[in-house]
């Protein structure tokens, strides 16, 4: 055992080593003892080569006894219990599983047993090697205690909610985690969080892009190798923490993109309607005040107002489908034209026609756009109007008559272009006011998911003594916020109120 | 290998310091064999100074324990060090003859089991 163990030390094997091989040498010795020399007087050689190559060392033992090779004779039953156990056998367990090579040749008269010892930096404690092999990500992982598995291109690995039980080291092949979009290649590691984290569940579905192989191991015995090699544990908690940073960086850059889109949506949406009011304050025959209230996502509704020529206010309002930029932007296109073809001074089914056709084209996205448009003649308080498809406008009179003006046909843009659109007049006298608003004013709901609806908008005019529509505006605006009570707003609120107060002075004198 | 025993509570504690290997384990095994034909039916084996074990010393833990098995005794092994749980463990013998902690704990348990 000495010989052993001063041949050993020197060269750096650790005691544990050491002690392992000299229980492999003293086995192998008392079973030649016992069945080469069957007891009687022998000798033996044991031989101990040095090398330079350092990864393995061989040790022979040689005898001169009867024909015996220990790597013959029977192992025991190591699962057997207590009566059952047989005595003998073990010392052959010992050299098998603690020698990484036994190998038994016969030379004339002499048994010769050749062990090889590989050099690990830690001892081999149980019938598997200890070899790891380092992921991407500098985790170690001892292959062998993994078990290779083969997936075809398309297979599920796992699915988002499904027990997690397993992790896995890629070889060959790339898997796609689905619900954030992610890539796990050659080296790299998946399910890893899945053995450390409390929720027992997956977070998301694994897809193989390829063709795949991996090697897998079982949560419970990533647990077992826990307390066999504690920096194992340390390196996959890090792995995992470094894994949830990433993600919630990724998360956290999302949501400002997206926060961002919407800030940047809101603020081309506000800055396109006009706010200045009044916004023809040297036009005494009209007043009028808008009001349009984003909700959290963009909405798309938009008014605008513009004169035709001296005597002819033309005044539009409208909602986009959709959110968001895409809808910001059709928004900005829609208004643009319905201002530029309504200058022409056509009749306002016309503009909407023309509108629509020009909308058809480049519609990828598919959005529509509700309109109604009204050009109020000042000098007789004649109003022709068209309708797109929007709610129709109210009329309020100062004897305290409230009516829902009678649209025309006409349907929303955008969609089809075979779509007919009519003009209809009638007359506005002194006083009169037209309230324009979009349907996130009727559809305004309160916690018990009642609408505001038409009615009440009505009732509220009809009870109201304001005149002025710069106060109207923002009276029946604060109806609206006193019916939803504190429920959430999910639509732009709109309001446009038109007052015509008679054909006034001309501008200028001349006419 | 020197053997020392004392008892305690009627269990006899047997101290083995030292190697148990093919050289050391019969001795071990006729000092059993004494206390076996004394009429002892509790022991407990304190590894504290054992250094090491090879097969022969894990044979003579077997026999003994099959034989106090066979008279409804009881074996208990107590404060083995590293090389040797690691012995026990690769052999599975760990599964047969547990290791407790301290030679108490095993006194312990030794009086749990023979109360009835």
């Amino acid at each position: 055992m000495e010989f052993i163990a001063d041949r050993a030390r020197p060269v750096g094997w650790t005691p544990q080593r050491v002690r392992q091989i000299q229980l492999v040498a003293e086995e192998a010795l008392v079973n030649i003892i016992h069945y080469a020399y069957l007891g009687r007087d022998g000798t033996f050689e044991l031989r101990w080569p040095e090398k330079a190559e350092a990864k393995k060392q061989i040790l022979e033992i040689e005898d001169e006894g009867n024909p015996f090779n220990i790597l013959e004779a029977p192992e025991t039953d190591l699962e057997a219990g207590l009566l059952e156990r047989k005595v003998g056998g073990l010392g052959i367990h010992f050299i098998k599983t603690l020698a990484d090579g036994v190998s038994y040749r016969r030379e004339g008269f002499k048994n010769i047993l050749t062990f090889v010892f590989n050099r690990h930096e830690t001892a081999r404690g149980e019938h598997r090697s200890r070899e790891t092999t380092k992921t991407a990500d500098g985790l170690n992982l001892p292959l062998a205690y993994m078990k290779k598995e083969s997936f075809r291109k398309g297979d599920i690995l796992f699915r988002s909610g499904d027990v997690a039980d397993k992790m896995y080291y890629v070889v060959r092949g790339v898997i796609r985690l689905v619900e954030i979009d992610k890539l796990v290649k050659v080296g790299g590691v998946i399910g890893e969080m899945g053995i450390l984290s409390p929720f027992q569940t997956r977070m998301a579905t694994a897809v193989c892009e390829e063709d795949l192989d991996v090697y897998a191991i079982s949560k419970d015995d990533v647990i077992k190798l826990f307390i066999q090699d504690s920096s194992l544990a340390f390196d996959l908690v890090q792995l995992c923490i470094k894994r949830y940073t990433e993600n919630l960086k990724a998360e956290t850059e999302a949501k400002e993109r997206m926060l961002s889109e919407l800030r940047i949506a809101h603020d081309i949406q506000v800055s396109m309607l006009p706010r200045i009011f009044p916004p023809f304050p040297d036009r005494t025959e009209f007043e009028i005040f808008a009001t349009m209230e984003p909700a959290k996502e963009v909405g798309g509704d938009f008014y605008d107002f513009f004169l035709i020529d001296q005597n002819r206010l033309g005044v539009v309002i409208g909602d986009v489908s959709g959110k968001g930029i895409p809808a910001a932007l059709f928004m900005a296109i829609c208004k643009t034209l319905l201002k530029t073809e309504a200058l022409r001074g056509l009749p306002p089914a016309d503009v909407l026609e023309r509108v629509n056709r020009l909308l058809i084209p480049d519609n990828e996205m598919m959005m529509f756009v509700t309109v109604f448009l009204v050009v109020l003649d000042v000098r007789t308080g004649e109003i022709q109007y068209a309708d797109g498809g929007h709610p129709p406008p109210l009329i309020s009179t100062p004897s305290g008559g409230v009516r829902f003006v009678e649209v025309p046909t006409g349907s929303i843009l955008g969609a089809r272009e075979d779509v007919r659109f009519g003009t209809a007049a009638r007359t506005m006298t002194p006083g009169d006011i037209m309230i324009l608003y979009s349907d996130g004013v009727t559809e305004a709901m309160n916690r018990d998911h009642e609408l505001f609806s038409e009615d009440r908008l009505k009732r509220h005019l009809l009870q109201s003594r304001e005149r002025d529509p710069v106060r109207l505006v923002p009276e029946i605006r604060d109806r609206i916020r006193t019916f939803a009570g504190g429920a959430a707003q999910w639509d732009d609120i709109t309001m446009v109120a038109l007052k015509y107060n008679g054909p006034g002075d001309p501008p200028g004198g001349a006419d | 290998m020197k053997i020392e025993s004392r008892t305690e509570n009627g269990v006899l504690i047997v101290s083995i310091e030292g190697r148990m290997d093919a050289v050391s384990a019969p001795e071990f095994d006729k000092r059993c064999d004494e206390y076996l034909l004394q009429g002892r039916n509790a022991f407990i084996l304190d590894f504290r100074a054992l250094e090491y074990i090879s097969s022969a010393g894990l044979r003579s833990i077997l026999i003994l324990g099959k034989k106090l098995a066979a008279r409804k005794g009881t074996l208990l092994i107590a404060s083995a060090k590293d090389v040797v749980k690691e012995i026990f463990q690769i052999s599975g013998f760990g599964a047969l003859f547990p290791i407790l902690d301290s030679v108490d704990a095993a006194l312990q348990k030794a009086s749990g089991s023979t109360a009835t």
